[in-house]
């Protein structure tokens, strides 16, 4: 008999009661989110420190701008005109000796934006068979680390598969079955293919589903985390960034290019922006904010169906 | 009208997301930090079974977790991008704690490491556990961690080195001399008696 035998003997040991897991995990959640509101309560002293220190330097700049002369300017420095955020999208056609003129859109106000985007939607296809794929390949972008690529197979029936090049470049079989969306409001498979295909019904379901005060800013989130990961039918599709066009708090940031330098229109709630194409119908990337100012963001780059996954071997021991 | 089915999400939180991806995100997001609890709760609680007993452990269970609430600002996980090396560290160290407390008010019977009387209570034999005991009593802290790590716990001897702090070529290391060591104990114990 060997040591490996006599502790291969000791090691089987009976699992935690569910009770007991469960009330622990209460009493750690409540340090989280005790440890969550001290590092907002530090972020926001810090944040003020800033403000302060930024006036400072506002005032101090006020003064010297007095003294700049534009070069190359015979008249007064122009100041920037503010778009108003009513009327129709203003539409500018520019031409160049070699290419076709091209149609450039600007718009007023998020609603537009995603107006349009839903309108350009393209053809959408969707996995057949329940043991087929989702595929969805991504970048995720974390502050001060390397970018991490990252493609998610989704199945109905057949689990789900992550790859990774930092944590698992080899690829793992996460289980299932395959889930969709945020905020505490997760779909199955089946229920994201039973979504409505009207505007009106989608709001409704968006809004009813989280009987928050802030019901529009958490239909949001669900809004655009159902876009990037999920195979919604294109007529879901279509009403989601519908819906999503009529949700207050969302706000026009401008034009603005993702990681990948194409360029898209970005819509912000206050702590998530989006940059979306309305030219494509697509979503580019998202980039979430956390309240220590930290930025977040994940570059989507291609998704569409496919029958196979990785391979994946257990993990040697 | 259909509903959403309410679970405890939250944005860039799924069952895809990385352990490395959640430690970052639970610095602000109490449900990231939660979805690290669900995944290895039980898997640390067997760690303190293995230990320390099915009584204790309930409750160290807790004080494991308060600590990594903690120190989730500070931690960088390994490259297998589990968090259970990181969780495992803590773990030994609460139960060092423990056994400590418990050897103050001197009791017999324990060790830094384990408590014999929740081994014992798991190998059906008095003279295995006599042997078991005899092997382990003879390898320094070090090894003896290693061993178990790789044996009870089933991690890989890197992430048993992420979890001591150690580079994995001294875990290799230390766990072939472990073995070496509590086998030649073993043999000697079965040809003395």
């Amino acid at each position: 008999m060997t040591i490996d035998d006599l502790l291969t003997e000791t090691r089987d040991v009976p699992s935690a009661s569910d009770e007991a897991i469960a009330t622990t995990q209460q009493v750690v959640l409540a340090d989280v989110h005790s440890s969550i509101a001290r590092i907002r309560k530090m972020a926001k002293q810090r944040a003020r420190r800033r403000r302060l220190a930024g006036a400072i330097v506002a005032t101090a700049a006020c003064g010297a701008a007095l003294l700049v002369i534009p070069r190359g300017s015979d008249g007064p420095p122009s100041t920037m005109a503010t778009s108003p955020d009513v009327g129709p999208p203003s539409t500018t056609a520019t031409a160049s000796p070699t290419s076709p003129p091209v149609v450039d859109v600007d718009y007023k106000n998020a609603s537009q934006v995603l107006t349009a985007t839903a309108a350009a939607l393209g053809p959408q296809d969707i996995p057949q068979d329940s043991d087929a794929f989702w595929r969805v390949e991504l970048v995720d972008h974390f502050p001060g680390g390397p970018s991490v690529s990252r493609t998610v197979w989704s199945s109905r029936d057949a689990g789900v598969y992550i790859q990774d090049s930092r944590d698992r470049p080899e690829g793992a079989h996460i289980g299932g079955p395959a889930a969709f969306g945020t905020s505490g409001r997760i779909l199955t498979w089946d229920a994201l293919f039973e979504l409505p295909t009207d505007k009106a019904s989608m709001l409704s379901l968006l809004r009813g589903s989280s009987g928050r005060a802030d019901a529009d800013r958490v239909a949001f989130k669900i809004v655009f985390e159902l876009l990037s990961t999920s195979p919604a039918p294109r007529k879901v599709r279509r009403a989601l960034w519908l819906a999503a066009a009529d949700l207050d708090g969302v706000a026009l940031v401008g034009r603005m290019a993702d990681a990948m330098g194409r360029h898209g229109w970005a819509l912000t709630d206050g702590t998530s922006t989006y940059i979306v194409s309305p030219e494509t119908g697509r979503l580019l990337e998202s980039r979430y904010k956390s309240p220590d100012g930290i930025v977040y963001s994940t570059t989507m780059l291609r998704e569409g169906p496919t029958t196979t996954a990785p391979k994946v071997t257990p993990r040697e021991r | 009208m259909q509903r959403f089915r309410r679970e405890g999400h939250n944005k860039g939180v799924s069952a895809t997301t990385s352990d490395a991806d959640l430690l970052i995100l639970s610095r602000t997001n109490a449900d990231a930090f939660g979805e690290i609890y669900e995944r290895h709760a039980k898997t640390v609680h067997r760690y303190l079974v293995r230990r320390i007993g099915a009584e204790p452990a309930d409750d160290l269970l807790g004080d494991v977790f308060a600590i990594a609430v903690e120190g989730r600002m500070r931690v960088t996980i390994h490259a297998s991008g589990s968090a259970l090396p990181w969780l495992y560290g803590i773990a030994k160290n609460v139960v060092r704690s423990y056994l400590r407390a418990r050897r103050s008010r001197a009791e017999p019977d324990v060790i830094e490491e384990f408590d014999w009387d929740a081994v014992d209570s798991r190998i059906d034999a008095a003279a295995k556990g006599a042997s078991l005991r005899h092997a382990l009593a003879q390898l320094p802290p070090g090894e003896l961690e290693v061993l178990l790590l790789v044996t009870w716990e089933q991690l890989t001897v890197t992430e048993a080195a992420e979890s001591l702090g150690i580079t994995a070529v001294a875990a290799r290391s230390r766990l072939h001399r472990a073995r070496a060591r509590a086998n030649a104990a073993l043999s000697s114990k079965t040809t003395t008696r």
